[in-house]
């Protein structure tokens, strides 16, 4: 058996009183700790796609695996117990506490109290959310704060998968680029295989390792972004991605994709401002950076402020 | 007073066969409003010719109600229950019905999606969730029930009503007053009761806002 966590074959979808189907015989391999990215306009079928491996939706034909075990010979409740959810409409149970709303699947799994607490603990901690929410109720959470829980309480019986189905898409700008950026550090941490469902180009590049473009119930192309940024294999995905300025293309490559990588620090004090934190910082930014007098390099830097490369007026050019 | 005094034995009696009839017509017209409902919800396109069903069996008045079973089923408890019952359900089916639909979707997927089974989501969530409209139904239930079971009296099936209706035949003052205080009182006491309970579901339900 490889490492494919989810394998689609030949799946089809069509629902009652459609004409055409929303998802039309696809073939779909998803790479065990992978983030994949679901990117389309609404009805395009990324939704459907998604919600047949939870058996929100059956398909009409054709099967899926889930490591390498077909979903429909599992229980289904046991098969969705192994999957975390997270959907737009967040969905939290408002009569019950934030703790008690996270413990939901770990009663379910008859957790010891004990166990289900520190989980609690952890969990809040790796969304950002102070102890003191425990005992509150959505209602007195902001959309971003809920969706927040919304993620922990997905994660809370420690799923391999998650499915997650425009999670940031009612919550507003700001909110929703720090909830990206922690989505990334999450799945860098934990290695979970995640599908993302979004409508937002941006969302889908800064997150995907890949991405799926979908239109008409079918994939047009499943690449890294990059490659789908400098080879779109259709029109369509070209027209998708394609921005109308150069200025935003940038804004959807990372650094890493375009930097030099580098082993030994130079002398950090000689910087100045000129550096980015994280690979995953757009070359926007580095744009910037370049833009300033007395800067000809900028230097990409991890978390630790440990250099990992560097970036400079040719390279930039090369990706543009 | 000196009337209440001389006969408690004979108030306390008609007191307990009423409220007994009214809480055997709520048990057993919950019993069946529940799966009616939970059936209506599965099954939309029923839903609007079961509710117009149910609201002329309502307006049907009691007299021509209970004339009509007494053929059938004799006098007694008998007829009672059935008609009450019957009136009972339109309130209950339409607030159970409105109760669950008043769940937000996304909270149904959510638990759905996330693996709890059908029962668990059930006494869970979605109960919790429809109970303060759910009661608001059992509250009109009841008081209506209490009313109507006092007209029941009329084809022996005990209760207050008797009181009243020997009050009048017997032109006793005493007898119609009394029978009038406690079927009101017993009507006001039960829906300030569950008002109360049912504000308290709703704070439960919207999550206590515990400062």
């Amino acid at each position: 058996m490889n490492q494919d966590a989810i394998v689609f074959n030949r799946v089809t979808k069509t629902f009652p009183k459609a004409a055409k189907p929303a998802v039309n015989e696809t073939n779909l391999r998803i790479e065990a700790g992978s983030f994949v990215t679901i990117l389309g306009a609404s009805g395009c079928g990324k939704t459907t796609l998604l919600k047949m491996i939870n058996r929100i939706h059956e398909p009409s034909s054709g099967n899926i695996l889930i490591n390498g075990q077909e979903i429909t010979k599992m229980p289904l409740n046991a098969l969705r117990i192994q999957i975390g959810y997270v959907i737009q409409g967040i969905g939290l149970f408002p009569h019950l506490s934030i703790e008690e709303n996270i413990a939901t699947i770990p009663k379910v799994l008859k957790w010891s109290p004990k166990r289900i607490e520190e989980r609690i603990d952890y969990l809040l901690d790796l969304v950002h959310l102070p102890q003191s929410f425990k005992k509150r109720y959505p209602a007195q959470l902001s959309g971003g704060q809920q969706q927040r829980v919304g993620l922990a309480r997905a994660m809370a019986g420690d799923p391999a998968i998650m499915l997650m189905d425009e999670p940031f898409g009612a919550i507003d700008a700001i909110t929703r680029e720090s909830l990206q950026d922690e989505m990334i550090q999450i799945q860098k941490k934990l290695n979970k295989t995640i599908l993302f469902v979004t409508h937002d180009v941006q969302e889908a590049m800064k997150l995907g390792d890949r991405i799926i473009v979908m239109n008409e119930g079918t994939i047009q192309q499943y690449d890294t972004p990059l490659e789908i940024l400098a080879r779109p294999a259709n029109e369509f995905v070209q027209k998708l991605v394609k921005s109308d300025n150069q200025f935003n293309q940038l804004d959807l490559i990372k650094a890493e994709d375009a930097m030099v990588p580098i082993d030994s620090a130079p002398n950090a004090s000689s910087w100045g401002e000129a550096r980015v934190t994280g690979r995953e910082s757009s070359l926007k930014s580095v744009l910037l950076l370049l833009l300033q007098p007395e800067v000809s390099v900028v230097w990409v830097v991890d978390e630790q402020d440990i250099p990992v490369g560097s970036i400079t007026w040719e390279q930039l050019k090369l990706k543009v | 007073m000196d009337y209440a005094i001389k006969h408690y034995d004979q108030l306390l009696l008609l007191t307990v066969q009423h409220i007994f009839l009214t809480l055997a017509t709520l048990v057993i017209a919950l019993l069946i409003a529940l799966p009616v409902s939970l059936l209506l919800l599965r099954v939309q396109a029923f839903t609007i010719p079961v509710l117009a069903a149910l609201g002329l069996v309502y307006v049907v008045p009691s007299m021509a109600m209970f004339a009509f079973l007494v053929p059938l089923v004799g006098v007694g408890i008998t007829p009672a229950l059935i008609a009450l019952i019957a009136y009972s359900q339109l309130f209950l089916v339409r607030n159970l019905l409105a109760g669950f639909k008043s769940i937000n979707p996304s909270i149904i997927e959510a638990g759905r999606g996330m693996g709890l089974g059908s029962l668990r989501l059930f006494w869970r969530i979605e109960l919790p969730l429809a109970l303060p409209i759910i009661i608001g139904g059992i509250r009109l239930t009841i008081t209506t029930t209490i009313g109507i079971a006092t007209i029941a009296s009329w084809i022996n099936a005990g209760g207050l009503g008797v009181l009243l209706f020997d009050g009048l035949y017997q032109n006793n003052p005493a007898k119609i007053i009394w029978g009038a205080l406690l079927v009101s009182g017993m009507a006001i006491l039960s829906n300030q009761l569950l008002f109360r309970l049912e504000r308290k579901a709703l704070r439960r339900a919207k999550g206590e806002v515990s400062l």
